[in-house]
Parts: C-alpha cells; sequence; structure tokens
C-alpha cells in the first residue's frame, strides 16, 4: 500500500522515515515542507495524483505556540487550512487520513487525564486552529483518525528533551515549571502505534475517529527534566518553578495529561510508561 | 528542650525517632497508644508535666480514608477531638504545636499545585475531621505549624509502596489508577523537615502557620507503582486503570499536588525529588 507522508522533516515525519525500512510490503512518499505545502491546493492534488496513497499521515503543522499568537494567519493557514486540503483530497483518493492533533484543544482546567469524550474547549491561536482543523476533517474526511498526543519528543528535531539535554551539559542548575502537567509523548512510540493501527485495519474499510495518545502516566515538566538528567547522566540541578516565572506568549493548559486507554483498547496496543520511553530515546541519541 | 511526639508508633513517629538518636539539641518523647491517647486530656497534660514539654509534635491520626465513612464518630475522636485535646495542653504550658494534616481537606478538583491559601472543600468524613483538627488548633493552640502532606510512605507501617512491592511478588499484573495526581512524601523526609524546624524555631515568637509539604514532582500513582517495581526489579506487570473502575466508600481527590513555596522560603528548605527518595527507601527496606 502506498502511504503518503506530510511534513516528514518534522520530528514524527522522521520517525515514520525511519520505521519505513521495516515496513518494505508499502511504498512511502516523504514530503516535507519544501517539497509540499499542504496549504497550496494544486501541489497537493498533483502530489496525490502521482503518488495515488491508501493513506495519508499527516505530520504537518504549525507548532510554535508563542509565535502564533504573534501571527495567527500563518497557524491557521496549516493547521486549519492544510488540514482541510489534505482532507478533502483524501477524500477523492478514497485515502484514510491519519491526522496528528494536540492536548492543546483542552483548556487544562481539568485536573484529571482527558478521555476522547470531554469538551474540547481551545484556548489560544494555536489551540484554535488545531481544533478547526480536527473539525474540518471530521466534516470532510470520508475516512480519518485524528490522533491527539501529548508533548511530543524525538531523536529529530527541536523539542525538550534535546533542548534539556543542552542546558544540562551547559548548566549547573536548570528553572523548570512544575505547575504544569501532562503526558510525555515518544514519536517513535506514536509513529509505531500508527504502523500497528494501519496493520489492523482492514481494507476498504472505512474509520472515523478521534483518539488520544500519549505515553502511560502522568507527570510535570519539572519531573520530565529531573528523568532526562537522570537517565543522561548529567549532574545539572533541576529546580521547580511555577509558570509564573517564565511568561510566555500563547496560552498553556495547566493539566494536560491524556487518557490513553480507548485507543489501546480498540486496536490492542500496548503503550510503553513515559520512562521506559524515555530511557529508550536517550539511549539511542 | 523536650518535645512529645504522639502517634510515635506510626509512619512518621517511627522516622522521628530514627532521626531523634541522631540529634543532640532536643530530647524527644514517644508516646502511642495504650501508653497515651490523645484524646485523654488527663494523660497529655500528665506526660506534658511529667517531661517539662515545650512542644509537641502530633503524629497521631485516625487515617483509614474508607473506614472512617462508616465510623465518622471514631474519625472524628482522634482527628478533630484529639487535636483540640493537644491544642489545650499546648496552651496551658504556652508549647508549639507541630500537626500533621492531609491534602484530603482539598477536593481535589483544582488543576494547580495547592496553596496554603487556598479553600478547603473536604469530600469526605476523613477530610472533614482533619480539616476540624485543623480549626481547633487555630481557635486553641497559642503557636502551631499545622503541616498538610500527601501520599506519605515509610519503612514503617503500612502504605503503598510496602503494598506495593508485596504484591508485586504474588502477583504478574496489577491494576493500578493513573487519573489521580499528586506527590509521594517520605516519612523520613517530612521528619527531617520537623527536626530542622523544631531546631531552628524561636520559642519566643508566635507561629499561626499552615504549611504545604510533601516531596518534589508530581506523578499518579500508576507511575508511583512504575518506579517501586522498577526499582526493585520486580516483573510484575501493571494495568493503567481509572478511579471509576476501582469504586471506594470514600471519594479520593483527582489532583492532590501541593504547593511547598511557603515551606521551603519560610525554613530554607531543600526537598527531595519524589523519586530520589522513594528510591532512598526502596535501598534501605527489603
Amino acid at each position: 500500500m502506498n502511504i503518503l507522508v506530510t511534513g516528514s522533516g518534522g520530528q514524527l515525519g522522521s520517525e515514520f522515515r525511519a520505521l519505513s525500512v521495516r515496513y518494505p510490503r508499502h511504498r512511502f512518499f516523504f514530503f516535507d515542507h519544501a517539497g509540499l505545502d499542504i496549504r497550496d491546493r494544486k501541489q497537493v492534488h498533483g502530489v496525490m495524483e502521482q503518488c495515488r496513497p491508501a493513506v495519508v499521515l499527516n505530520c504537518a503543522a504549525f507548532t510554535s505556540v508563542d509565535n502564533a499568537e504573534a501571527g495567527p494567519e500563518k497557524a491557521y493557514e496549516v493547521n486549519r487550512d492544510g488540514a482541510a486540503v489534505l482532507a478533502e483530497n483524501a477524500k477523492k483518493h478514497g485515502a484514510l487520513l491519519v491526522h496528528i492533533s494536540s492536548y492543546y484543544v483542552f483548556d487544562g482546567y481539568a485536573g484529571v487525564p482527558y478521555k476522547e469524550t470531554d469538551e474540547t474547549s481551545p484556548v489560544g491561536v494555536y489551540a484554535l486552529s488545531k481544533f478547526q482543523g480536527e473539525e474540518l476533517i471530521r466534516n470532510s474526511a470520508s475516512s480519518f483518525l485524528i490522533i491527539r498526543t501529548g508533548w511530543l519528543y524525538s531523536a529529530f528535531g527541536v523539542n525538550f528533551v534535546k533542548t534539556m539535554l543542552r542546558l544540562g551539559r551547559e548548566r549547573e542548575s536548570v528553572k523548570v515549571v512544575f505547575d504544569r502537567v501532562g503526558s510525555p509523548a515518544y514519536a517513535g512510540d506514536l509513529a509505531q502505534a500508527v504502523m500497528n493501527i494501519l496493520e489492523k485495519q482492514e481494507p476498504g474499510k472505512t474509520c472515523a475517529a478521534t483518539y488520544h495518545l500519549a505515553n502511560e502516566g502522568v507527570c510535570s515538566w519539572y519531573d520530565f527534566a529531573v528523568a532526562i538528567m537522570r537517565f543522561a547522566k548529567l549532574p545539572c540541578r533541576v529546580l521547580p518553578v511555577d509558570s509564573s516565572e517564565f511568561p510566555v506568549a500563547g496560552p498553556r493548559p495547566c493539566c494536560s495529561a491524556l487518557n490513553s486507554r480507548a485507543i489501546a483498547k480498540d486496536y490492542g496496543l500496548d503503550v510503553p510508561w513515559w520512562q521506559e520511553s524515555l530511557e529508550k530515546m536517550l539511549e539511542s541519541c | 528542650m523536650n518535645v512529645l511526639v504522639t502517634g510515635s508508633r506510626g509512619q512518621l513517629g517511627s522516622e522521628l525517632r530514627e532521626l531523634a538518636a541522631r540529634t543532640g539539641l532536643m530530647k524527644l518523647f514517644f508516646y502511642d497508644l495504650p501508653e497515651l491517647d490523645i484524646t485523654d486530656r488527663d494523660g497529655v497534660n500528665r506526660v506534658c508535666s511529667e517531661h517539662d514539654i515545650a512542644a509537641i509534635v502530633n503524629c497521631a491520626a485516625y487515617t483509614a480514608v474508607d473506614t472512617a465513612e462508616e465510623e465518622p464518630e471514631a474519625a472524628f475522636r482522634v482527628n478533630r477531638d484529639g487535636s483540640s485535646v493537644l491544642a489545650g495542653a499546648a496552651k496551658e504550658r504556652n508549647a508549639l504545636l507541630v500537626h500533621v494534616s492531609t491534602d484530603y481537606v482539598f477536593d481535589g478538583k483544582s488543576f494547580l499545585p495547592y496553596r496554603e491559601s487556598d479553600p478547603v472543600s473536604p469530600l469526605g468524613v476523613y477530610g472533614r475531621s482533619k480539616w476540624e483538627g485543623e480549626e481547633c488548633i487555630r481557635r486553641i493552640a497559642p503557636s502551631y505549624m499545622i503541616l498538610r502532606t500527601s501520599w506519605l510512605y515509610s519503612s514503617y507501617g503500612n502504605n503503598f509502596v510496602k503494598t506495593m512491592m508485596r504484591l508485586g511478588r504474588e502477583r504478574e499484573q496489577l491494576n493500578v489508577v493513573f487519573d489521580q495526581v499528586g506527590t509521594p512524601t517520605f516519612a523520613a523526609d517530612l521528619a527531617a523537615a520537623v527536626i530542622s524546624i523544631l531546631d531552628r524555631y524561636d520559642s519566643g515568637r508566635v507561629y499561626a502557620e499552615t504549611y504545604h509539604y510533601s516531596n518534589e514532582g508530581v506523578c499518579s500513582w500508576y507511575d508511583f507503582a512504575k518506579v517501586i517495581m522498577k526499582t526493585k526489579g520486580l516483573k510484575c506487570t501493571l494495568q493503567p486503570v481509572e478511579t471509576s473502575e476501582y469504586p471506594t466508600k470514600a471519594e479520593r481527590p483527582h489532583y492532590s499536588v501541593l504547593h511547598k513555596g511557603k515551606i521551603k522560603q519560610h525554613w530554607a528548605l531543600d526537598i527531595p525529588h519524589w523519586q530520589e527518595s522513594l528510591e532512598r527507601m526502596l535501598g534501605q527496606y527489603c
């Protein structure tokens, strides 16, 4: 089966590329944003004609929460309009659209890990753009799987783990917020889970589902940083601070842990604990 | 200085006893049932006079959260009336009362670490009895520090860590809730904080303080259990489950992270990360 991966230069796209060698029976087509701008209807149409994918994995997104506040247009163009372009084209080709969304569709005032049935309440430009992208997909794709994930990291790209590794080497101590909790999500696990789901997907059968998938467990950014320093054996001290010490432009949810039980049950997935995955990722880099 | 420790055979009392052997500055007197019942006014006053007590650390409590729903009188007797008796004894001698309370005074519906100034709203009998005990102390004791803590464990007594170690050896698989988050507290760390405060407090000053103390960090019970199994090399598989799958008599707070800024600032305390302390406890305890 032909699989089109958009945003292939990002963390998750890179993980799909790394995984693709283990799936020789599938034909993968990778496009980063230079190769394919998902906002460009004509370009997307051309690529779809050329690749004839059975599955479109949309890893393309505008993910800078703070920049989205400063310049909302691009966030909406990529996260909302781009998602819609892919949805229309997937429908035309009878392809399944797997779309990655975010815990930001929730405001984080629940204090309990979010389920798919919880009401959404996006706050800020990034959150709204992701939510509206989801809505357009739900309305226009004929077969889709929306996966909302947590604190994404990977050996590829720029992310919290890699930033902490750098600071851990440069500094004696680092301040990290402890009043925001959530679920780390190793992009390598997410990519593997998507591949496992595709393997279980009956050919020709359509799908219309929204799921949550992060690693198992809950922590604060501070705990996440403590674990990174421990596994990487860096002597840097991590100091817990309030988020009010780090004012940011884009609003962040306080409690954004995700309940991944539904997708685990429906697809028989084994969701690894966040510390196990972090350890695995750090060993690999 | 002479210090009375009530509930001395519990987790915190036992940790204080262990620490006391290493501290020379004060003399600690340890009492528990049946020698001393904190609801027995005469008994408490007698013990205080006998040892010329200058500070009381109350580690005695009724802590069976579910059973408390069936026998509220027993919970209120110890947690409210006992606190009141100790506050009265402290008043009589102008002693400092250090009292241990709980995250259960909150309903856990927040999404930000609880500060001492946040409004309380206990969910059940246990939380209410502890809250009323706090209020008795605020009303009666001339000088007090109320320390609210969460998810207490130790190598002494019965607690989550010891239960997990036992079940981890007995079973191949265990279900643990992942939708209640908070912070574990190693009783030895709390005991060290209490000793450190007693070492430095000014007996000429009046204290009327409520403090929050737990280890640093945040986790769910599932994460807590994972670290226990991993550190102990136990092969038991943990299945994350929702609270709704495990109905209990008493409702548990979903979010009980405590904000420790105040106690850290007032007493220049360095609080260890929960996982670091847990590993220390597991290293000592087989």
